[in-house]
Order: C-alpha cells, then sequence, then structure tokens
C-alpha cells in the first residue's frame, strides 16, 4: 500500500519534470533553419519574404 | 532595395541603408531582374523600390521589371556615385536626411574588399551609423566630404592596419580599431562590440564569409536585432566564429543559416551544431 502509494507521487512528478525539461528552450537542440535558394539571386527573395 | 548581386562594391554599404528603409535587399542581374525576386516584391506589395548603383551596373531594364512586378513607376530613386566611395557617401548622406537622424558615428571599412563592411551591416543600420570606405593609405575625397558634412565625432575602424593603416586611422575623428587577424577574427570582434553597444545574441546568423551575396542580403534582417553575422568557411568552422558561438550558446535559442550547401557544406553545418548542442 505504501509502494504503491509512493509511485502514485513519483510517477506524476517524473511526467512533469519530463515535460518542463523537454518544452524548456534550454534543454532543446537548437538547429539550423537554412533559407536557400537555387542560386543568390533566389536566396535574396527567401530572405526578404521571410522577414517582410 | 535592388542592388547588384554580381559584385560587390556598389552594395558595400547597402546594409544600413535597406535597414534605415525597413527595405528587404534584393539581388538583381545586370539586365533582368530574377523571376524570384519579382515574386518576391509581387507577393510583400511593395510599390516602391530604391536601387543602388548607376546604370553600369543595374541597367534601366531593371527598372522595367520592377514596375511588371508591381512597383510605381514614379517611385523608384536611385543612389550611386561615380566610384563605391561616392556610393557610400551618399548612402551616409541619405541616412541623415531620410528621418533627421543626427548622424555622428560611422563604420570605416575598406573599399577594397567586402567582409568588414557586411559584418557591420547589421549594427550599422540598427544603430543609424553608415558605411564609409577607405583605402589603406589613403581617405578618397568622397568619403572626407562624407566625414566633413556629417560633423563625425566617432569612428569604428573595420580590420587591422593590412587593410586600414594606421596613417588614416589617425585622420579619422574619434577613431577605435575593430580588427582581428582575419576577416572572421575582425567580424567576432566586430558581433562583441555591437553586442556590447545594445545588439542581441538570442538568434545566430550564419553565411559563408567568402562570398558576398548570403551575408549581404541577411543583413536588414539581422539588423532587426540587432543580431551579429557570423561567418563561415564553406568546410570548416574558422576559429574564432566557433570562439563567439562557444561563448553564446547559452543565450542562443535559434540558428539561421544563410545560403544552400554550395556556400557552407553539410558538415560544418554539423560543427556549429555540435558546438551549440554539446
Amino acid at each position: 500500500m505504501r509502494v504503491h502509494s509512493k509511485r502514485g507521487i513519483l510517477v506524476p512528478l517524473l511526467v512533469i519534470g519530463l515535460l518542463v525539461t523537454t518544452a524548456s528552450p534550454c534543454f532543446a537542440a537548437v538547429g539550423a533553419v537554412r533559407i536557400e535558394g537555387a542560386d543568390r539571386y533566389e536566396t535574396s527573395a527567401k530572405t526578404a519574404t521571410q522577414a517582410y | 532595395m535592388v542592388t547588384t548581386g554580381e559584385n560587390w562594391p556598389d552594395a558595400l554599404a547597402g546594409g544600413p541603408l535597406a535597414t534605415k528603409l525597413n527595405a528587404p535587399l534584393l539581388l538583381t542581374r545586370k539586365y533582368d531582374l530574377p523571376a524570384p525576386c519579382a515574386s518576391a516584391i509581387t507577393t510583400m506589395g511593395a510599390t516602391s523600390a530604391y536601387i543602388l548603383g548607376g546604370p553600369s551596373v543595374v541597367d534601366p531594364a531593371v527598372e522595367d521589371d520592377l514596375v511588371a512586378a508591381g512597383i510605381n513607376p514614379g517611385n523608384i530613386t536611385r543612389i550611386a556615385g561615380d566610384n563605391r566611395y561616392e556610393t557610400a557617401q551618399l548612402i551616409a548622406e541619405f541616412i541623415e536626411n531620410y528621418d533627421m537622424l543626427d548622424v555622428d558615428t560611422a563604420y570605416i571599412a575598406t573599399g577594397a574588399n567586402f567582409p568588414d563592411a557586411l559584418a557591420a551591416g547589421p549594427f550599422g543600420g540598427s544603430f543609424g551609423r553608415p558605411i564609409l570606405l577607405v583605402k589603406r593609405d589613403e581617405i578618397p575625397a568622397s568619403t572626407q566630404a562624407a566625414i566633413s558634412g556629417l560633423a563625425l565625432t566617432t569612428s569604428y575602424v573595420l580590420g587591422g592596419t593590412g587593410v586600414i593603416g594606421d596613417d588614416v586611422m589617425s585622420q579619422l575623428p574619434g577613431a577605435t580599431r575593430l580588427g582581428g587577424a582575419d576577416r572572421y577574427e575582425t567580424a567576432a570582434i566586430i558581433a562583441e562590440h555591437g553586442l556590447s553597444s545594445g545588439g542581441i545574441d538570442l538568434v545566430l546568423y550564419t553565411a559563408t564569409g567568402q562570398a558576398f551575396p548570403d551575408a549581404l542580403s541577411a543583413a536588414p534582417l539581422a539588423a532587426m536585432g540587432p543580431y551579429p553575422i557570423i561567418p563561415l568557411k564553406r568546410d570548416s568552422v574558422p576559429a574564432a566564429s566557433s570562439a563567439y558561438i562557444t561563448a553564446h550558446k547559452s543565450a542562443i535559442t535559434q540558428w539561421y543559416m544563410f545560403g544552400g550547401p554550395a556556400a557552407v557544406s553539410s558538415e560544418t553545418e554539423a560543427q556549429v551544431f555540435d558546438i551549440l548542442n554539446p
């Protein structure tokens, strides 16, 4: 009964901890967003529309 | 804003101008506006355009293409000097007159190559500091005219003594050198200086340091922070760029890479990823 009670507390805490860890930008991997075209002209056009 | 994608001299000082105009910077061929750029103009609904450079680099035929894309024929303005130094002078004066900003500080870059001027582009636009161009051992007359006309009190000299000599620096008002051993170290020094002046390191912008187009067109976007643009080699991460990324990795939450794998290889991208995500 005591074991079941501890598990009842620990499991939600672990899930919350996992969610906080994976959702936090501090722990999320930062990968490249490539802004690229077939050539310099298309790259400049894609860069322009990215912002405006 | 439209400038030639075929060579860099006319575009060197363009980053701050595009930012001041709150305009993207599109690259064009001499005789025709590339289709992706025309589509971008139509998509954005732009009705006015500034052309950087004279008819020898951007032919009047491009103006017709701009009109076809939606630009009002009466709203096309050319900014062009007889040479790169005069073009930079005209841009600096335009920036001061555009919103009556009192420009008292400028970045001084070599007119003989592109990397140093491009590294300063985002900060120049955001801080209202134009980029003026000099030769290693000479301040051209048009640059001197800009210095006097703007009544500059502070100059940030970009690059080492190999690109701008001490004699030239001694003639500039309130000069401080932001220079490293090479273009990558100079870019990192400019980045740190920009951050100390109010720039933001939350977003990492990277582009090749070996060609001008990608970093040039990224400048107005990066100026929105302003965020530094960190140059990379195609097949490696230069030591100074790596040191910058390492020093700021805990703050960086987004990373934009301009240009495809032909400009910066996938292997180099992976190296940067590993620095950011140890």
